[in-house]
């Protein structure tokens, strides 16, 4: 070790600012990642912010279609074939169909967020024991996290067949315990109220294991002193989880939550091949009204302008997410 | 190890061999990107056939499969980014406005339909469907239209239920006329406990596709049909007056969609989630009285793999209305209207204009069009492809060597040319953005049968949304594409 780093380790100073030449390299090594950046996210950021605020649409502007009418000379703004337009926003505030669809996210969000935090979290606990075979339940918990989410929902929507379905089978031989006439037939994807919970069952059943992983490492990382000392002063197994466990765990807990919670908000692969958006418009995700704005209707302006409203309800979510674990957090550790 | 290298050695060199072989040919060393729709239907026929061009030609063929529901956009988008995906297309001969006016496809060259026998393909599966103005855009692959199957061995006056039936509802039972019989048997029929294949289990009245984004949107469709035809016009389904304003929610459309939503009731509690795909399965299995689809469903009943209903199954033309809407006059008609509905047009292949391999591309679409290759997937099971020629509507035998017996085909033939023999039978919304209409449509007819809404609701929600297509894409522009489309003079 050399004696700048000794110096370094016993003080805590900072390493001095290096000489221009690193200051430039440093930038100059930097400077692709920025680029990157800029390029593949700021900039498709900005830009479908511009066209949130035009009219462009696959075969052309409507206003400028009715202005042709009076005037067949005329483009639109700057004569590049679109319109500069608050239409879409105005829009936003009327369209049914996006209230539905952006109601039904947030269920997503909420409902799947609470199943797979909870059971994530207990499994994680139960995966902490010590007992036989652990290794190989710790592998198997983990395995739908493997599968691609269209296979996941591929093998949902066999599951929950209302007819053929192993659910199916299964309610109608609990039927057949309870001695009932008829076997009790759950429309686990026709029905309106219920298919969206089977949407959040197949998603948490891919996702809980992405939570136990997480929860379970952090688990393993906690120092046994602080269980033997609780022990020493008499703490039950239920004193210790919610005195010492949950507390520590929460600030990864809020990294889990917030993980999960943005990729449910663009939850779409599950749905399509489940439901296709059905019934009516009951298991439409926003995600999905975008796609189907944009590339089945070719509205790209309004999809622009629908994707900021994503983007709001995604901001919104991790800055209450942010705050709340700002005043749970310190309390706890205090 | 000796023998091992020995084996390697072999091997190796029949693989040279091969790949020596494959280069000699026409289209060495080419490789066609074929988009299409996920099999079995449609896509099947090109992977299983592919690899014979392959051999002929040295070419390979990649063959790209995409949900219905997505189709369209992928190829749209395709063409639209400039992005040059595709080099072969298949594709709902209703997308024509979409691809064909733009310019996206290479005119297909008169020699290679010249070699394609165009004198033996029904003319409304020929130009009709693969031209757009003068130009021939694409090949005829398929003829579509609409049909009924019911199960012959239940409904028929010697059934050992017709007593019943005759007794509630006061006349015998056959083959429905009208959509008001139709439902009747559907009634009558769903959860009784019929022999099937001799096991007595309950059967469900109807099997009708009701899946969103899928193609379940063409069964509605077929319904409002004899609702909202006008006898004797070409136009008056859609739109045709000269506002181009959309007949869609008429009282005519909102019966129609009534009848489509107690079809919900009286098939299987998943219907609603049934695409095409699932109503096939389920009609042959013997699990429903009747069914709506395409051609397809015939070949498919008499396939010992997956029918065990084989020989009873009855084919006829899509039922009649007891009464239809005269929006002229605004006023109900009490005549009965039978008006078939020519759904989809048929799966047509085209060539992308900006393809690098266009010249093999096109000799592949002409291998997939040939006639005989038409002929032989017509009557095939599972591959999407329906009658389209003259000599398959005359050559029963042709139907008898695939498994039908004579009875059967002669029937099933009879349906099929009947629909699209009808005078009063109804063309497809064939015009720029037809697959935007229909989307809105389907969207707003799955949130009917959801009761989401009610179903003038929906209509009057289809008809603002198609208002505004029309709007922006030229409501002069999309009327004259509709008159051309179905023939109206004006």
């Amino acid at each position: 070790m050399s004696e700048t780093e000794i110096q370094v380790r016993k003080t805590g100073a900072a390493p001095s600012k290096g000489s221009r030449e690193d200051t430039i390299m440093k930038r100059v090594f930097l400077s692709p990642a920025v680029v990157i950046i800029l390029l593949f996210s700021i900039f498709p950021l900005i830009w479908s912010l511009g066209i949130s605020f035009t009219d462009v649409q696959r075969g052309g502007s409507a206003a400028i279609s009715a202005a042709q009418v009076e005037n067949p000379d005329y483009n639109g703004f700057l004569g590049m074939g679109f319109e500069v337009t608050l239409r879409n926003y105005q829009r936003i505030l009327e369209d049914s169909r996006l209230h539905t669809t952006a109601r039904n996210t947030l269920f997503y969000v909420v409902a799947g967020i609470t199943i797979q935090y909870v059971i994530g979290f207990g499994l994680a606990v139960v995966l902490n024991q010590e007992f036989r075979f652990r290794r190989i339940f710790r592998v198997l918990f983990l395995l739908p996290m493997m599968t691609t989410p269209v296979a996941a929902a591929y093998t949902g929507r066999m599951i929950f067949d209302q007819s053929l379905g192993p659910m199916a089978d299964l309610f109608k031989h609990v039927s057949q315990f309870l001695g009932l006439a008829t076997a009790i037939r759950v429309p686990w994807m026709t029905d309106p109220g219920v298919a969206p919970w089977t949407l959040v069952i197949v998603d948490s059943w891919q996702w809980i294991p992405f939570v136990t992983l997480i929860i379970l490492a952090a688990l393993q990382g906690m120092p046994e002193e602080l269980y033997e000392a609780a022990r020493v002063d008499g703490a039950n197994g239920w004193q210790i989880f919610w005195k010492i466990t949950f507390p520590i765990l929460l600030p990864i807990s809020v990294t889990v939550i917030m993980i999960r919670g943005l990729e449910i908000f663009k939850i779409i692969d599950v749905i399509v091949i489940m439901t296709g958006g059905g019934p009516g418009s009951s298991t439409e995700s926003l995600t999905m009204y975008i796609k189907d704005t944009a590339l089945q209707f070719g509205n790209f302006g309004y999809a622009a302008a629908i994707s900021y409203v994503l983007l709001v309800l995604v901001i919104a979510f991790t800055t209450a997410i942010l705050a709340l674990s700002r005043r749970l957090v310190p309390q706890n550790r205090a | 190890m000796r023998k091992s290298f020995l084996f390697l050695t072999v091997v190796l060199l029949a693989l040279m061999s091969f790949s020596i072989v494959g280069a000699q040919g026409e289209y060495a060393g080419l490789t066609i990107v074929v988009a299409t729709q996920t099999g079995p239907s449609i896509s099947g026929p090109i992977k299983d056939f592919a690899p014979e061009w392959e051999a002929m030609t040295g070419a390979s063929v990649q063959v790209q499969e995409f949900a219905f529901g997505e189709l369209f956009e992928k190829m749209l988008a395709s063409f639209e980014t400039g992005s040059n995906d595709f080099d072969m297309l298949v594709f709902p001969a209703d997308w024509a406005g979409d691809f064909m006016a733009p310019g996206y496809f290479e005119p297909i060259p008169q020699e290679l339909l010249d070699s394609l026998d165009p004198a033996d393909i029904v003319p409304l599966y020929a130009n009709r469907i693969t031209a757009w103005g003068d130009t021939i855009y694409a090949l005829p692959y398929d003829g579509d239209s609409h049909m009924l199957y019911y199960r012959k061995d239940l409904i028929n006056p010697e059934s050992p239920y017709a007593a019943d039936f005759e007794a509630e509802y006061g006349y015998p039972l056959d083959e429905p006329q009208t959509w008001s019989q139709y439902y009747d048997i559907a009634t009558f029929f769903n959860g009784r406990e019929v022999d099937t294949a001799g096991e007595m289990a309950p059967i469900y009245g109807v099997a009708e596709a009701q899946r969103r984004d899928a193609q379940a949107y063409w069964v509605f469709l077929s319904h409002a049909a004899s609702y909202g035809k006008i006898p004797g016009n070409p136009c008056f389904f859609f739109s045709c007056d000269d506002s181009f304003t959309p007949q869609v929610n008429n009282p005519g459309w909102v019966a129609a969609l009534d009848d489509y939503i107690k079809s919900r009731d009286l098939g299987s509690p998943e219907q609603i989630q049934w695409d095409v795909a699932q109503t096939r399965v389920t009609f042959p299995a013997g699990c429903c009285a009747m069914n709506i689809d395409w051609g397809d469903v015939g070949p498919i009943s008499y396939n010992p793999n997956a029918s065990v209903i084989i020989g009873n199954t009855g084919f006829a033309v899509l039922p009649a209305a007891d009464h239809y809407w005269n929006y002229e006059t605004g006023a109900w008609v009490e005549e009965v209207n039978r008006a078939p509905f020519i759904a989809f047009g048929g799966w047509v292949i085209a060539v992308a204009k900006d393809s690098d391999v266009k010249e093999a591309a096109l000799d592949f679409a002409a291998f997939m069009a040939a006639p005989e290759m038409v002929k032989l997937l017509a009557v095939t099971p599972d591959t999407g492809v329906n009658p389209s020629r003259y000599s398959q509507f005359e050559d029963v035998q042709l139907w008898v060597d695939a498994g039908f017996d004579q009875a059967g085909a002669e029937d099933y033939l009879d349906a099929v040319l009947n629909t699209i023999a009808d005078p009063n039978a109804v063309l497809d919304l064939r015009i720029r953005g037809s697959a935007e209409y229909l989307q809105a449509l389907d969207f707003e007819v799955n949130r009917a049968l959801a009761n989401e809404v009610s179903a003038q609701e929906a209509l009057d929600n289809v008809a603002a949304a198609w208002d505004a297509i029309s709007d922006r894409l030229g409501r002069a522009e999309q009327l004259d594409q509709y008159r051309n489309a179905v023939g109206f003079g004006g």
